[in-house]
């Protein structure tokens, strides 16, 4: 018999148990118990009559019971043989290799089967074909999703539940794409000189063939040439669009201040769509609705104003319209919300005016931030707290409180400073540089560029007709300023974050070892430099103080496996820190000042901190939403081509099927009859019968 | 053991009650034993006693006394009586001494202690109808004759010759090897009055030299009795498992072995082995008894007493 397989297949370790019948035979001769004894005269004649007739049959037993013994480990090990029906011995059980398809594509609905999804369908097939196996059948499963991986290999059917059990307990689909190619490849190099019989469940998206080249000229190469049954479940159509993107704008921001969710959106269907309709939501709460026409594989962004009405950690969703894929309609993003932010201001000492420095302009300014309505409510829920202190007096400690440390003029620019800013910003803090035409250039370029604090150099002032100051406009903003300063060219480092209506940067931000820098073209004093525009002024202000602390913030939205870093206030008074992927089970975090976790979420949606206080009667739990967003690899549902599958057929041999009722009936042609292991079980009967016979006869 | 030192008490070998026992059996000779004494056996001498055996014509010399006047008066010639002579039954116990005689079964009594039991049984019941015994102890074989170890009393009677015999076995314990075909073949040479011989051993030895003694012994008119004594162990062989058997009649290291391929082969050469004794006492007129250590010698002489004493009826 070819090939005998079995079931515990390591129990055969066990085998050197067969020797226990020799070694307990030494073992009791060494044992022996001395008797006194007298008669020796029939015992010495008993002795001659078992030597002539006996011995033979007493090594006749010494091995009937070392066969006996093997037979029990054998049996234990269980043997299995696959026998044709047909009287051709094909070797033990055929191998069963499953590539299944668990990527992302997967979830995609089927054709009337309502919710049901591929995935449902491919784990539906794959139960009742592994009810179909034997005890002992050899199977293995292979995820063919992102790097393919075993879940069983070579394992053996121990019974149809644990089977069941392996199937039903499959983690539903990442967001990972296919590779069925390479997948098939390590099946057929799995399968080796075994009789196997390759089933692929998979859908027929074109984007998991990608790459397969070389996979299927392995396997084309292979001695044998496998034979390949493919389930090809197809989704209910084909039309996919994905919310690729969301973001706010800043992710930091102020209570009852606008900020913007910018969503993208992409068709990844086959035909144009008139009207993707798009809506955001704030913790479940609809916020807006946008609708826009989309060409077939072509993006789309869409931008969102809204208002956190409260403060804390909020949870922005972007969702469209549910369609074949649903997995990819939506996605998520973190907002901090505050109620409060300080703003400290380095004035130089030689502005004395009220609106001569920055910190008389934005103290004006939140001073209107804070005015109240007819109705006794502020205008907005939150202004800065500005307070102004001259440079001498600037220190680490001085500046420690500050959430944006604003450097007004440039004119007073000394080492000191330079350090408390550095120290300032290392500790996760914002510096907002606003230099204006009293600038000493070179000590700002000098002393802030040793620092490393400057996002750009400055070059000079802009030169504008004699008398008349040079006015620059703001992109997207109403303000004017009259602006006195160009930048050296951003260096690789620094971003600009806003422009002038010319092109000119407006704001070039660095970001620093926990903190940012964000360096303006222009100075924030209200006395030459701007035209202030009051109803410009109040948002460019939030909007600054905001983006400087958002930037000096860990991000509340990243990618899959991106590392998620949250400061916490008071590590000294937190208990604990859960974290929690979507709906999975929470897990334990150690509380620091700034929690870390490295690996970030895996699977797109909302992760979250939660952050229980010791006093738990005083503070509520703190929970802090993480939006975590992945790359939308698996959403192209294009069907593979006909000239394509030809390919693949010439690589393997490919049988293609549709539905369980087809692949049972392709399986039962090729399968081979049941299995067959009782053969061991009469070997170990016989065996005893014998053991059992002899020593009848002996005693 | 040295001279002197018991290896049993008196006590041991003839006890209370099983003297008791013995009070009222006799060991009647079933042939026609010579005696020096009167007694109450029948005896091929002519003699006194007042059982009639048959007429003779007068001799000259003939005592007046032994005329039968009636007889001759009816035959008018002269008749004399002639009567059987009542003679004393003599006795001689072989006892086996050699090492397979040690042998006991847990703390059972030895075959050895059994045997001097069984023989000193038989002397109480010949001492008490006034009989004559004698002791013969095969003890270990030597080089040429008698060996050392063995204890030859002559037939004798009377408590002081049963005390010197009791004190014989007393002072004996099975060792070294057999030697009992030396001992019988002494005893033929010694060509003792005819009686009877009790031979008291567990045959555990070759039996062809033993049985042509005993038949010499028997041409001789000697009534041959073969007690057996068993070992309950050596008989039913109950081990299962590997057994080093250590030969009491050798210093050899043993045999070593698996006992439970054996144990019938062992069986059914034991029944054998007695199975040739009975058969060869059976055709030569001989007794053979079987005894077993764990029953009381008292009980297996009177068992065979009576069975002796019910075939001298029949006969």
């Amino acid at each position: 018999m070819n090939g005998l397989s079995f079931v515990n297949p390591y129990l055969l370790w066990a085998m050197p148990l067969a020797a226990a019948p020799i070694v307990i035979y030494f073992l009791m001769r060494f044992r022996a118990v001395t008797v006194p004894w007298g008669a020796d005269y029939v015992l010495q004649r008993a002795i001659q009559r078992l030597k002539k007739t006996r011995s033979l049959d007493q090594m006749l037993l010494m091995a009937l019971r070392t066969l006996a013994a093997a037979a029990i480990v054998l049996a234990i090990a269980r043997p299995v043989t696959r026998w044709n029906a047909a009287g051709n011995v094909q070797g033990s059980g055929v191998h069963h290799i499953i590539v299944l398809d668990d990527s992302a594509s997967t979830m995609a609905r089927v054709a009337g089967g309502g919710p049901t999804t591929v995935w449902d369908k491919e784990k539906e097939i794959l139960g009742k074909l592994v009810a179909t196996w034997g005890r002992g059948e050899r199977w293995s499963l292979l995820r063919a999703a992102g790097e393919p991986r075993w879940v069983r290999e070579y394992a053996a059917v121990t019974s149809p539940e644990e089977s069941a059990h392996v199937v039903g307990s499959l983690e539903p689909p990442g967001e990972e794409s296919a590779a069925v190619g390479r997948a098939l490849a390590m099946a057929v190099a799995a399968a080796g000189d075994r009789p196997a019989e390759i089933i692929l469940l998979a859908d027929d998206q074109q984007a998991s063939w990608d790459e397969a080249e070389q996979s299927l000229r392995t396997a084309a190469s292979a001695q044998n040439r496998q034979a390949v049954t493919w389930v090809r479940l197809a989704p209910r159509d084909r039309d996919n669009r994905a919310v690729t993107s969301v973001r706010v704008q800043p992710e930091v921001c102020l209570v009852g201040h606008p900020c913007t969710v910018v969503v993208k959106v992409r068709n990844f269907g086959p035909t144009a769509v008139e009207d993707a309709t798009v809506e955001v939501l704030v913790d479940g709460a609809f916020q807006a609705r946008s609708s826009t026409p989309i060409q077939p594989g072509q993006e789309a962004t869409l931008e969102f104003l809204i208002t956190p009405e409260s403060a804390g950690s909020h949870a922005v969703a972007a969702r469209l319209a549910a369609d074949v894929l649903p997995s990819d309609d939506e996605a998520f993003a973190g907002i901090d919300v505050r109620d409060r932010a300080t703003v400290i201001v380095c004035r130089d000492s030689a502005k004395s005016g009220a609106l001569d420095s920055a910190g008389g302009f934005l103290s004006l300014a939140s001073e209107v931030l804070g005015r109240k309505d007819d109705e006794g409510k502020p205008l907005l829920a939150a202004a800065p707290l500005v307070v102004e202190i001259c440079t001498d007096d600037c220190s680490a400690a001085s500046l420690s409180k500050a959430d944006v440390v604003v450097v007004d003029g440039g004119s007073r620019i000394d080492p000191a400073l330079a350090t408390a800013l550095a120290q300032r910003v290392d500790a996760g803090g914002a510096v907002l540089l606003a230099p204006d035409s009293s600038i000493d250039q070179e000590r700002w370029n000098t002393l802030l560029g040793k620092a490393n604090l400057l996002p750009a150099h400055i070059t000079g002032a802009v030169e504008g007709s004699p008398g008349i100051d040079p006015v620059r406009r703001l992109a997207g903003s109403a303000a004017v300023f009259h602006s006195w300063l160009n930048l050296a060219p951003v260096p690789e480092k620094s971003v600009v974050t806003r422009s002038f209506t010319d092109g000119g940067p407006f704001a070039v931000a660095m970001a620093r070892s926990g903190g940012t820098v964000v360096e303006l073209a222009v100075g924030l004093n209200g006395r030459i430099n701007n035209l202030v525009v009051f109803a410009d002024v109040l948002p460019l202000v939030i909007d600054l103080v905001t983006d400087c602390m958002s930037r000096a913030a860990f991000p509340r939205t990243v990618g899959t496996g991106e590392a998620i870093a949250v400061a916490i206030q008071d590590p000294a008074a937190v208990m604990g820190i859960t974290f929690a992927q979507g709906d999975a089970e929470p897990e334990s975090v150690e509380p620091a000042a700034v929690v870390r976790l490295p690996g970030g979420s895996n699977r797109s949606g909302l992760s979250s901190l939660l952050v229980l206080g010791r006093n738990a009667g005083q503070s509520a739990p703190q929970r802090i939403w993480i939006g975590v967003q992945g790359p939308r690899l698996d959403a192209d549902l294009a069907p593979l081509s006909l000239a394509r599958t030809a390919e693949i057929a010439t690589a393997v041999d490919l049988t293609t099927v549709g539905s369980w009722e087809e692949l049972d009936r392709s399986l039962e042609s090729k399968r081979l009859g049941r299995d067959w292991q009782p053969w061991a079980f009469a070997g170990l009967l016989l065996a005893l019968l014998g053991e059992t016979a002899l020593t009848r006869r002996f005693v | 053991m040295s001279r002197g030192q018991m290896a049993y008490d008196l006590s041991d070998l003839l006890r209370a009650d099983g003297r008791q026992a013995l009070e009222h059996l006799r060991l009647k000779a079933r042939k026609l034993v010579t005696g020096m004494l009167h007694g109450t056996h029948r005896s091929r001498r002519k003699g006194t006693s007042t059982e009639f055996d048959h007429h003779a014509i007068y001799q000259p010399g003939d005592p007046f006394k032994l005329i039968d006047w009636k007889a001759s008066a009816r035959h008018d010639r002269i008749y004399v009586k002639r009567q059987l002579e009542d003679t004393a039954l003599q006795v001689r116990i072989v006892v086996d001494r050699s090492g397979s005689m040690r042998r006991a079964t847990g703390d059972g009594p030895t075959k050895y202690l059994q045997a001097a039991r069984l023989a000193t049984a038989m002397a109480y019941v010949i001492l008490e109808e006034r009989d004559r015994f004698g002791l013969s102890i095969a003890g270990a074989a030597t080089g040429s004759g008698r060996s050392r170890g063995d204890a030859w009393l002559p037939a004798g009677s009377g408590e002081p010759h049963l005390v010197r015999c009791v004190q014989a076995l007393c002072a004996r314990e099975g060792s070294g090897g057999d030697n009992l075909a030396e001992c019988l073949r002494v005893q033929v040479e010694q060509s003792e009055r005819r009686g009877l011989t009790a031979l008291v051993s567990d045959l555990m030895l070759d039996p062809q030299p033993v049985q042509a003694h005993l038949a010499r012994l028997m041409a001789q008119g000697h009534d041959i009795v073969v007690f057996q004594i068993c070992d309950p162990a050596e008989q039913e062989f109950p081990f299962s498992r590997w057994v080093r058997f250590q030969n009491l009649e050798s210093q050899a290291s043993g045999t070593r072995i698996d006992t439970v391929p054996l144990k019938r082969i062992y069986r059914e050469e034991f029944q054998a082995v007695q199975d040739e004794w009975r058969q060869w006492c059976r055709r030569n007129g001989a007794h053979f008894v079987v005894a077993r250590t764990d029953s009381p010698m008292e009980a297996v002489l009177c068992e065979y007493l009576a069975f002796r004493d019910e075939i001298g009826r029949e006969s």
